[in-house]
């Protein structure tokens, strides 16, 4: 640890191997670190040892969040202490992320019903196996848009309308009737000129978590929200920006 | 050394001011920051304590803390520091009260990663077993530093350490850890003769 030429100090050292000098100086320690090979010997070792923390602890970062998920559930369907508003904050913010992390893992068999939960999913699946059909991507066709209205109306007990997207270069290719979890759900499926294709995807569950949610998985993304008494999900291969105009436009359409 | 680890106390450093911004923010904004920082401390809180449930308890502990003091924090500095100062703060009251009789149990990791090679993987679990070896204020300042990438004048607000004070500390703790990850290496060729 000689502090000899160029006048570079330990604490140089160190903060070259942090990445903290400026351009000018790290260039002088570059270099005295040429003249002096067993210094680069040390400081090597020791910008090893960054580069390898990182690989441990972030590696180790996904399965920690899985298991503290893990615990909550345990703990809370077991024993429940006593916790503070914010222990139950960060117990369900914790789970959310634990949910995210599994679901992006493709390892979670989620216990929870709640559709918030199930709804981008299942989402996703029904658009990525009728997005790609060439000659049977829907059931009922655009050109009998108020019969297929009618009908998916009847099953999901609800008064369904089929959004207008042609300001956004969408328009309606048609829909099918689809198993969800608990019941029924409704497709609507779109296409552009360039023919990506959107599906719209709409339960008659709901859920009191009303919030927009966003998921993604092999570049098919997803958002998802739920009212009063129904659970809404668009899906596309589309960037999150267009996406979410998508959403946004079916939000305000459907909000009757 | 776990004396003069316990001797700066539990008492934040960090310079509190009310500030208006974060007067105001809502109790929305405050919960998303906050999990936000959440995968963040898990990992350092896991590094640091080398056990599930200890990280997992600190981490808990250090939110709920943070909460309660969120109407403290000057919205001027980054959040995480600051949480990693409560965090700091927490940990070493825990292992003062715990003084030297009860050690850790170190809840041994697998490392499954198929991306990885063989070659990786040992030098992983060295530095793994050769943190284990560390100090936990040698440990601490190594991932502030490698980890977090947080300046030293960072760390010497997070520690309540002098500036001069880190920069040693930091300089000895690399070396140590240098020295046992090149002795286990040793090992590992003394037992494949």
């Amino acid at each position: 640890m000689k502090q000899s030429d160029l006048n570079v100090t330990e604490s140089d050292l160190q903060a070259y191997v942090d990445g903290h000098l400026e351009a000018d100086r790290a260039e002088q320690v570059t270099q005295y670190l040429e003249q002096h090979p067993e210094e680069a010997k040390r400081i090597r070792a020791y910008q090893e040892q960054n580069q390898l923390l990182h690989t441990l602890y972030e590696k180790d970062d996904l399965s920690l969040l899985k298991r503290v998920n893990e615990n909550f559930r345990k703990s809370n369907s077991a024993k429940r202490r006593p916790l503070a508003n914010l222990a139950y904050a960060t117990a369900a913010t914790w789970l959310i992320v634990g949910l995210t992390v599994g679901w992006g893992l493709n390892e979670v068999t989620s216990p929870h019903q709640d559709i918030v939960y199930t709804l981008p999913h299942t989402a996703l699946v029904a658009h990525s196996v009728f997005s790609p059909e060439v000659r049977h991507p829907v059931e009922v066709t655009a050109n009998q848009e108020a019969h297929l209205v009618k009908w998916l109306s009847k099953r999901l007990n609800r008064k369904l309308k089929t959004p207008n997207l042609n300001p956004l270069g969408y328009a309606l290719v048609g829909g099918r009737l689809l198993p969800a979890q608990n019941g029924p759900a409704a497709q609507f499926m779109y296409e552009n000129k360039n023919g990506a294709r959107l599906t719209l995807y709409i339960i008659s569950q709901s859920s009191k978590n009303t919030a927009f949610k966003f998921f993604e998985r092999n570049d098919i993304k997803v958002f998802s929200w739920a009212d009063t008494n129904m659970g809404f999900a668009i899906v596309g291969s589309i960037s999150k920006d267009q996406l979410l105009r998508a959403a946004t436009h079916v939000y305000n359409e459907l909000d009757i | 050394m776990n004396g003069s680890f316990c001797q700066v106390g539990y008492k934040a450093t960090w310079h509190i001011k009310n500030d208006k911004i974060a007067k105001y923010m809502t109790r929305n904004k405050w919960e998303k920051r906050l999990v936000l920082q959440m995968p963040h401390l898990l990992r350092y809180a896991k590094a640091l304590t080398r056990n599930n449930d200890m990280a997992n308890d600190l981490v808990q502990d250090c939110l709920e803390r943070a909460w309660n003091k969120r109407r403290l924090w000057n919205s001027q500095r980054t959040l995480r520091p600051w949480l990693l100062t409560i965090m700091h703060n927490i940990f070493i009251n825990q292992k003062c009260k715990q003084s030297n009789n009860q050690e850790t149990t170190l809840e041994e990791l697998t490392l499954v990663d198929e991306g990885a090679d063989a070659s990786q993987l040992v030098q992983l679990r060295d530095l793994q077993v050769a943190m284990g070896k560390l100090s936990p204020e040698y440990r601490e300042i190594i991932l502030l530093a490698g980890l977090e990438s947080l300046s030293y004048k960072e760390i010497a607000k997070v520690t309540g350490l002098p500036l001069g004070t880190v920069m040693s500390r930091l300089s000895r703790a690399r070396e140590k850890l240098r020295k046992i990850m090149n002795s286990t290496e040793t090992d590992n060729v003394v037992q494949l003769r």
